[in-house]
């Protein structure tokens, strides 16, 4: 039976701080593989919603289900260990690390042990995939923008996680990294890996995505295939307010 | 049975200062996060001061607390603007500025044993003489301290509650973003803010002179005691702080009932490790808002 | 004269063990304690106690000590993690005044404020230690296997997860690995340590008693660990030597002995603010400030050179 229950699912989740609703009783499912992206106008709670869903804040009210299984009051490490792995819209990288290192932590992370020949292998896989294998060995802080994002994104895939949460992985990149970004985020869904993420960048979402969730005021206003969701004139109101 | 009762008012005699030094400390890091270690280096050179102004100097005693209320204001400004505000304007690690105020609290502490010895000082009045209260008998200078420091305390709550300065603080302490956001100087009001707390200072560090005695050590003592307080309290609330320190006075008073005296000390914080096991919160919990 | 040089080496060989091991909870683990003498006597009892009824092997002796040195690191941490940050120092310091209480109560088994005396000397693989100079050998060797283990276990996987959590602990967190049970591992680890260097002091000296290990010493091994750089490898052991060689260089400058002490410390803490204030890192980094600087003049230098 729990073969069928879904990868992901909210149930009626609620979060508010001083009286502000940032999420309101949403409830949402995530399917097994494939992109799904956040969208919304700022404050719409995406950000609280990640922060819910891997143990950093604990709702007021609802259930968050991995598989079937309550992770709702589980601290942030334990949900990581359950198979959810993240990025942060600043990044917060080890800045006094390496490249390699920094990755390294997240894969000696799990329950499974390895030696430090494995972890050196996959952790060199990780970096090739992600194009950072040249600057293996340099400190995190003397890294560009885009490395660094690169190093948050290889931090997160490292491990076999079947959920990611990545936020605004693509903001701030541009051509070629971008374009590999996407390549990235395409081959992890084609892994049976399942991806959510927020995004500003409408095309970004319109390439990447299987399904779009619309946010608005800690509420899901609309789900749907990014064709769908676009189409809806409300939604881009919402989106753009008065300025389109 | 009486023992008992006598050693909890014993107790909360000690606890009343106690929670003048708590909540002076509670103040200061609350409203600035400043984990200002050398809170008990001003109560030290507070005492000191006072002592040797009527002992040795042979001042009178109105003008001995002025004296002591300058120094402690004093020590407490200099800290701020001279160690803490450069370190804040460089964005200094909070570990790091926690280090230069221990820093401080050992050098104040070995230039008082330099000027006045290592050894152990009192002064004796009139108001030390126990008064008999049926059976139990408490000296005017407990009864003092217990006084002292509900009166500053309601003071402070006056301050903090009814003024604008002290709304400012509260502001402060919850959200320190919003008070830049809407222009308010931060290091004005942490100016206020040790100001306040190195005053209050001063009652506790007279009537100690007088009700346990002074060593360039009790300052180690007073400090440990003041900011566990605000842990057995609650951190993050003045009131838990001047809870806890009183429910530490007591404990070390009581808990040596029935064990000897040298006791006491660990007794005290015996019951601050329990807290920290049972009830990390502390006796008022305070929701923490992030 | 040699004998004073030579038990002069020995307390700086214990000072870099216990500085050494300090360093790994406040430099990497970003814990402020200090109660590290705590663990330092509670490896010289358990030697003493075991030489005066058991046994003076100094194999067992360490093996025993590290397992109650470990021990009361645990009663440490327990409580201790239930705080944040800076009031780790409060929880260190309460367990620093019990272990004290203890250390000078408990008669039937410490002695009490006499100490325990008539310690015999240890044996090693069938030779007794009894010389300085046998001391100073052991002492030395095992000063620099703490040091080669620590700069090791720093480029550990484990040490990698402890630099991540003082550079950000919720990162860290969010990749599946439990931050309180890291440093409650580097609590224990560090305790272990420090009563080792019980263990050695215990022999050397021959009597234990409490004024050893009260919070002044607690305290000494933090300025030790903060003047010398903490977070760095090199920073505590040259700590650790300044702080035991200062007061041999201070008294030549024969001030009254009862002055000494005060004077000593009052040093150390305007040096900890004036450090703290300006150069974080230390001695270690006053060092590389230095040799920065000499890098620039040197390329100055070279330039105008080729300018020239």
């Amino acid at each position: 039976m729990a073969r069928t229950a879904p990868l992901l699912e909210l149930i009626g989740l609620s979060k508010s701080f001083g009286g502000v609703k940032a999420i309101d009783d949403l409830s949402l499912v995530i399917a097994d593989s494939g992109v799904t992206s956040l969208v919304g106008p700022n404050g719409a709670g995406k950000t609280t919603l990640f922060n819910l869903i891997t143990g950093f804040l604990v709702p007021d009210r609802g259930r968050i289900m991995l598989r079937g299984r309550d992770i709702t009051r589980l601290p942030p490490y334990k949900v990581a260990r359950a198979g959810v792995a993240r990025t942060f819209q600043n990044l917060r990288l080890f800045p006094t690390l390496t490249v390699f290192e920094n990755v390294a932590v997240a894969c000696e992370a799990s329950d499974i042990t390895l030696s430090e020949k494995n972890v050196s292998k996959l952790v060199d896989s990780t970096l090739e995939r992600v194009g950072l294998l040249a600057r293996r060995d340099v400190r995190v802080a003397d890294l560009s923008f885009a490395e660094q994002k690169f190093v948050s994104l290889a931090r997160a895939i490292v491990r076999p996680a079947n959920l990611l949460l990545l936020d605004e992985p693509a903001a701030g990149l541009d051509g070629r990294a971008l374009e590999r970004f996407h390549q990235i985020v395409r081959s992890l869904a084609a892994e049976g890996r399942s991806v959510l993420l927020i995004e500003h960048n409408l095309d970004t979402v319109r390439g990447i995505s299987d399904s779009v969730a619309f946010l608005d005021q800690g509420r899901l206003i609309a789900t749907g295939t990014p064709g769908e969701i676009f189409a809806m004139e409300e939604l881009a109101a919402l989106y753009f307010g008065d300025d389109r | 049975m009486e023992l008992l009762i006598q050693l909890a008012l014993n107790g909360l005699a000690l606890g009343a200062l106690y929670a003048l030094m708590a909540v002076g400390f509670a103040l200061i890091f609350g409203t600035t996060k400043i984990f200002h270690f050398a809170h008990g280096a001003t109560f030290v050179l507070a005492a000191y001061t006072y002592y040797a102004a009527v002992s040795e100097a042979g001042l009178p005693v109105a003008f001995a607390l002025g004296l002591c209320a300058a120094v402690a204001l004093g020590f407490g400004l200099a800290c701020e603007r001279f160690v803490y505000r450069p370190m804040l304007r460089s964005e200094s690690a909070s570990l790091t500025i926690f280090v230069a105020s221990f820093g401080l609290f050992i050098a104040a502490e070995n230039a008082v044993i330099l000027v006045f010895g290592s050894s152990y000082h009192t002064l004796e009045s009139r108001l030390s003489r126990a008064l008999q209260l049926g059976p139990f008998a408490i000296s005017p200078v407990g009864l003092c301290a217990i006084v002292a420091s509900a009166t500053i305390l309601g003071a402070l709550e006056f301050f903090l509650a009814r003024t604008y300065t002290g709304a400012a603080l509260r502001a402060m302490a919850d959200n320190p973003e919003l008070v830049r956001m809407i222009g308010l100087n931060r290091y004005y009001y942490a100016k206020v803010a040790f100001a306040v707390g190195s005053l209050m200072v001063v009652p506790a560090a007279v009537l100690s002179v007088y009700l346990s005695g002074l060593s360039p050590q009790s300052g180690a003592w007073i400090t440990l005691v003041a900011i566990a307080s605000t842990i057995v309290g609650g951190v993050g609330s003045l009131y838990g702080a001047a809870l806890g320190g009183i429910v530490l006075g007591v404990a070390q008073n009581v808990g040596i009932w029935r064990l000897p005296a040298s006791w006491g000390e660990g007794i005290a914080f015996g019951v601050l490790l329990l807290f920290l096991l049972f009830r990390p919160t502390g006796l008022i919990h305070v929701f923490e808002r992030r | 004269m040699i004998s004073y040089l030579e038990s002069l080496l020995i307390f700086t060989a214990l000072a870099i063990i216990l500085a050494s091991s300090l360093n790994l909870v406040l430099g990497y683990g970003g814990m402020f304690s200090v109660a590290h003498a705590v663990f330092y006597g509670v490896g010289a009892y358990t030697a003493s106690l075991l030489a005066l009824h058991l046994s003076n092997s100094l194999v067992l002796s360490i093996l025993c000590a590290i397992i109650t040195g470990g021990l009361a690191g645990l009663l440490l941490a327990v409580p201790a993690l239930r705080v944040k940050e800076e009031y780790f120092v409060v929880a260190s310091l309460g367990f620093q005044i019990i272990a004290s209480t203890v250390f000078n109560q408990w008669d039937a088994v410490t002695g009490g404020i006499g100490g325990l005396t008539g310690i015999p000397p240890a044996s090693l693989f069938g030779y007794e230690i009894d010389s300085y100079g046998a001391h100073l050998v052991v002492t030395s060797l095992l000063a620099a296997a703490v040091l080669a283990i620590v700069a090791a276990l720093m480029r550990s996987s484990f040490g990698r997860a402890l630099r991540a959590l003082r550079d950000d602990e919720q990162a860290l967190s969010s990749l599946g690995r439990n931050p309180t049970h890291l440093r409650l591992v580097t609590v224990a680890l560090s305790a272990m340590i420090a009563s080792v260097a019980g263990v050695l002091y215990a022999y050397f000296t021959s009597f234990v008693n409490p004024e050893s290990f009260t919070l002044d010493e607690s305290v000494m091994m933090m300025v030790m660990v903060i003047i010398g750089g903490a977070g760095t490898v090199w920073g505590p052991p040259l700590g650790a030597a300044f702080v035991t060689i200062f007061p041999a260089l201070l008294s030549f400058l024969k001030l009254p002995s009862s002055l000494l002490g005060p004077v000593q410390r009052l040093t150390y803490g305007v040096i900890m603010t004036l450090l703290m204030i300006y150069e974080p890192a230390g001695i270690v980094g006053l060092l590389r400030w230095v040799r920065r600087r000499q890098i620039i003049l040197n390329g100055i230098n070279g330039s105008n050179r080729a300018a020239a």
